[in-house]
C-alpha cells in the first residue's frame, strides 16, 4: 500500500517535471507546444542507449554511468531543440502547435522504425537503475520518489528565478503582447528560443529519469495521449502560468487517470469492462469543469506584467 | 493567494485519502478467500480482446468457485486496466503486487517484461494468456513467469507451411509493426521458404491509418498468389477493403490477431469465403468443446477474439497449484508456493482433468489424496517447460458462409 503510493509519487514527480517546463513554454512564453512528448522521449532513448550495456541489435549499449545517460539526454534534448526552433518559430499560435505535432509524429516513427539504433517496437531492457544494490527490489521506489521529487523542486525553483528575472519579464510580455515587446527592442523571436530550449532540456532530463526508474523503454510510451496532452490536461487544471498550480495539475489529474481504476472495485462486474471509459469520462469532466467554473485554472497566474507597467507599478 | 494553496493543499489530501482508502481491500489468505489478479488492456487498441479475455476469466472463478473452490477457499479476481499502455501497465502491476497484495496475476497480454521487474522480486507469479514474442522464454524472472500461449515461432511455422499446403506459391507478407508483427512476420517466411514457397515481399503498417495503398501496391509487385495479413482488426479491415477494391489481392492468410468475425462482417459480401487462418487453440478436444459450452451457456455467444480460453486455463493452473501447495506453504509465501506448484497439476503422468466443473471437484479431491494429476486445458495440455513456456496446439481455421470454422489443429515439436 505504501509502496504503491509512493510508485504514484514517482510518475506525479516526473509529470510534475514535464508541467513545470510546458508551463515555461506556454505559461510564460506563450508557446503552443503541442510536441514535447518528443523531448521526454530523445531524453529516454538518449539515456537508455548510453547507458545500457552493449548488444548485437542496435548500436547502442555504451555502459556509461547514469549521470553521464542524463546529461546525454540533456545535450540531445536541447540540441535537437535549438535546431529545431529555427524553423519552427518562424511560426506562431496554432501554426507552431501544430509544426511540432508533426515534428513529434517525425521523430516517433523514426525512433520506431530505425531499429538499427533504438531496437525498434521491441524497445530496449536492462536500463541501469542507479544504487539498485543498495537497496532491495521493493524498496527501490522510495529512494526513487526522493529523485523524482527532488529534481522536481529543484526544477521548481530554477524556473521560478528565471521567470522572476528581467529575462522571464520579456517571457511574459512576450506572452501578453508581442508587438508592445518588439517595441520595447527586444528580440523576441531569440527569447522564445531560449525558452524552448531551457524547457526542452527539463523535458530530456524528465524522460532520463524514466528510463532509470523503469529500467525499459519502448515507442509505446510516448503515444501523443500518455507524453503531451496528458501533462496539457495537467498545466490547464492546475493553472497556466502558475509553477504551484501546474505541480497541483500534475499531481491530482495523475491520481485521477490511474485512482479511477480502484472505482472498478466498487461497481458491479457486469459493468467492469467500462471502466476504462470511466476514467476518460473524470478527466474530461474535470476539464471542462475547470474550464467552465476557473478557466484560469485552480491556481491563478501573477498580475500581468503589461498591466503593471500601465499602471506604472514597480515590478 | 495564501487561502488558495491551502484550499488546494486541501483538496489534494481528500483526493488522497480517498485513493488510499479506495484502495483498502481485505486479502488475508485463508480467511475463507483468495484473491487473485489479471491485469489486461481493458480500453486501448486492444480492449477488445481485455475484455473478452476478461469473460473467460470471470467463467474460470465462478467454475472453480462450484467445485469447490482451492483448499475450500473462494476465489476471486480482482481486474487492473492496463491501458495498452506501458507506463499503465506498469501501474496496474504495481497496483496488483502491493494494494492488492495478489499471490498470483493472469495477463499481461503483451508486454510481459515490463511487469517482471515489479513482480519476480515480490514473488509473484505471472501467466500471460497472450504475449506471444520468443524474447518471453529469456526473461530474467527467477521463473515466476509463466504463459499458456504457444511462442510466435510455432504459430509461424504453422502459418507458413498452411501457405504452402494451400497451393500458394509465392507470397507477400504486411505485418503491423510492433514486437508481435514482427517476430510472426520472420518466422512465417521462413517456413514458407523451407517448405519450397517464395516470398516477394515484406512490408511493415502502422495503425489507424487512412490508407495503405503505398504498401499494398509494393507488395503487389511480382503477384504473388497470397496476401499473409499480419495485425488486428481495427486497420486489418481497412488494408482488406483496399485490397480488395483494387483488385491487389483476392487471397489472404490470416494468424491470430485477425481471427475475428468482426473482419468478416466488416467487410463484407463473400469477400472472405474460403479463406484460412491460423490462432491458438485446440480444434477436438474434449477439454476445449466443454470449455466452449460453458462459454456459450454463461454468455449466450461464442468466444469472439482470440485468447479467452488461454486466460481461463491460467486462472485454473492458480487454482489448482494453490490446492496442490497445501494451506501452509500458501500462508507463508503464497506467490513462491504457487509458482512452485505450477508444473505438479500439469504433470504428465498425473491423471487427466479437463476443463469442467467436475473435473475440477475431482481434481481438488485427487490433490486431497495426495496424487498427481495433469491438468488439460480449453487452450492445449499446458504443460510448462523450464522457461514457463507452453507447446499449445495451433488451430487452423478457415471463413465458411461468413462464420470462422474451426478445421483441425496441429502439435508442432
Amino acid at each position: 500500500m505504501v509502496n504503491y503510493f509512493f510508485s504514484y509519487l514517482v510518475m506525479a514527480g516526473l509529470y510534475g517535471i514535464m508541467a513545470l517546463a510546458l508551463n515555461m513554454q506556454w505559461g510564460y512564453t506563450g508557446l503552443m507546444n503541442f510536441g514535447i512528448g518528443a523531448f521526454y522521449m530523445l531524453g529516454a532513448y538518449s539515456s537508455a542507449i548510453l547507458t545500457s550495456s552493449p548488444s548485437a541489435d542496435y548500436i547502442g549499449g555504451f555502459g556509461l554511468p547514469v549521470l553521464i545517460g542524463i546529461a546525454g539526454a540533456a545535450v540531445i534534448a536541447g540540441l535537437i531543440a535549438y535546431l529545431l526552433a529555427f524553423p519552427a518559430l518562424k511560426l506562431r499560435g496554432g501554426p507552431f502547435a501544430i509544426a511540432l505535432l508533426a515534428i513529434q509524429e517525425t521523430l516517433f516513427l523514426l525512433v520506431k522504425n530505425e531499429s538499427w539504433l533504438t531496437n525498434g517496437v521491441t524497445g530496449i531492457r536492462g536500463i541501469p537503475r542507479p544504487f539498485i544494490d543498495f537497496f532491495s527490489p521493493q524498496n527501490y521506489v522510495y529512494f526513487y520518489a526522493v529523485v523524482s521529487i527532488g529534481v522536481m523542486v529543484l526544477v521548481y525553483f530554477a524556473i521560478e528565478r528565471a521567470v522572476n528575472s528581467p529575462w522571464g519579464r520579456v517571457l511574459r510580455g512576450i506572452r501578453e503582447d508581442e508587438t508592445l515587446t518588439v517595441m520595447s527592442g527586444k528580440d523576441c523571436t531569440a527569447f522564445m528560443r531560449q525558452s524552448f530550449v531551457f524547457s526542452s532540456i527539463i523535458m530530456g532530463v524528465a524522460g532520463a529519469l524514466y528510463v532509470h526508474y523503469t529500467g525499459f523503454v519502448s515507442p509505446q510510451v510516448f503515444s501523443p495521449l500518455m507524453s503531451t496532452f496528458l501533462v496539457w490536461f495537467m498545466v490547464t487544471v492546475g493553472g497556466t502560468g502558475n509553477n504551484r498550480g501546474v505541480i497541483l495539475g500534475a499531481f491530482l489529474v495523475w491520481a485521477v487517470w490511474i485512482g479511477s481504476d480502484f472505482i472498478s472495485d466498487m461497481v458491479p462486474a457486469s459493468m467492469a469492462t467500462q471502466i476504462g471509459f470511466i476514467r476518460m469520462l473524470f478527466v474530461g469532466l474535470i476539464l471542462t469543469i475547470t474550464i467552465l467554473t476557473r478557466p484560469q485554472g485552480l491556481l491563478t497566474k501573477k498580475l500581468s506584467v503589461i498591466k503593471l507597467f500601465m499602471e506604472k507599478e514597480e515590478y | 493567494m495564501k487561502r488558495k494553496i491551502l484550499l488546494s493543499a486541501l483538496l489534494v489530501f481528500v483526493f488522497a485519502s480517498l485513493l488510499l482508502a479506495g484502495c483498502g481491500s481485505e486479502e488475508e489468505a485463508g480467511g475463507g478467500e483468495i484473491t487473485i489478479g489479471a491485469l489486461l488492456p481493458l480500453s486501448g487498441d486492444l480492449a477488445e480482446y481485455g475484455q473478452n479475455v476478461q469473460q473467460g476469466i470471470n467463467l474460470a472463478v465462478k467454475q472453480i468457485n462450484e467445485a469447490g473452490g482451492p483448499l475450500g477457499m473462494e476465489l476471486k479476481v480482482v481486474f487492473r486496466d492496463s491501458q495498452t499502455d506501458p507506463t499503465a501497465l506498469r501501474d496496474g502491476a504495481e497496483k496488483l503486487v502491493n494494494v492488492d497484495q495478489v499471490p498470483a496475476i493472469v495477463g499481461p497480454m503483451i508486454r510481459t517484461d515490463v511487469a517482471t521487474p515489479i513482480t519476480a522480486p515480490n514473488h509473484v507469479v505471472i501467466i500471460s494468456p497472450s504475449n506471444t514474442p520468443t524474447w518471453v522464454t529469456e526473461l530474467d524472472d527467477d521463473d515466476y513467469t509463466f504463459r499458456t500461449t504457444a511462442s510466435d515461432a510455432i504459430q509461424g511455422k504453422v502459418l507458413g507451411e498452411l501457405a504452402y499446403e494451400r497451393g500458394y506459391r509465392t507470397a507477400a507478407i504486411l505485418y503491423i509493426n510492433d514486437p508481435y508483427g514482427g517476430g510472426l512476420a520472420e518466422s512465417t517466411g521462413e517456413a514458407f521458404e523451407q517448405a519450397g514457397g517464395e516470398v516477394l515481399g515484406v512490408a511493415a503498417y502502422e495503425p489507424g491509418e487512412v490508407t495503405y495503398m503505398m504498401q499494398l501496391e509494393e507488395l503487389a509487385k511480382g503477384d504473388p498468389d497470397v496476401l499473409v495479413l499480419i495485425g488486428y482488426p481495427e486497420s486489418g479491415v481497412v488494408i482488406l477493403r483496399q485490397a480488395l477494391s483494387e483488385g491487389l489481392f483476392d487471397q489472404f492468410l490470416f494468424p491470430d490477431g485477425m481471427q475475428s468475425e468482426q473482419i468478416i462482417e466488416d467487410v463484407g459480401g463473400d469477400y472472405l469465403e474460403g479463406m484460412y487462418g491460423t490462432g491458438p487453440g485446440a480444434a477436438e478436444t474434449e477439454s476445449y468443446e466443454n470449455y466452449l459450452n460453458a462459454y456459450e451457456a454463461e454468455y449466450g455467444e461464442k468466444p469472439a477474439t482470440a485468447y479467452t480460453e488461454n486466460a481461463y486455463d491460467g486462472v485454473v493452473v492458480i487454482a489448482l497449484a494453490i490446492a496442490s501447495a497445501g494451506e501452509e506453504a500458501i500462508e507463508e509465501d503464497p506467490g513462491q508456493a504457487i509458482r512452485d506448484h505450477m508444473r505438479v497439476v500439469a504433470n504428465p503422468s498425473g491423471e487427466i482433468i479437463s476443463a469442467s466443473v467436475d473435473d475440477f471437484k475431482k481434481a481438488f479431491e485427487l490433490i486431497g489424496q495426495g496424487e498427481e494429476i495433469d491438468y488439460e486445458g480449453a487452450a492445449g495440455s499446458i504443460d510448462f517447460d523450464e522457461y514457463g513456456d507452453t507447446v499449445t496446439p495451433i488451430l487452423i481455421w478457415k471463413i465458411e458462409n461468413g462464420a470462422i470454422v474451426p478445421v483441425r489443429s496441429e502439435v508442432s515439436e
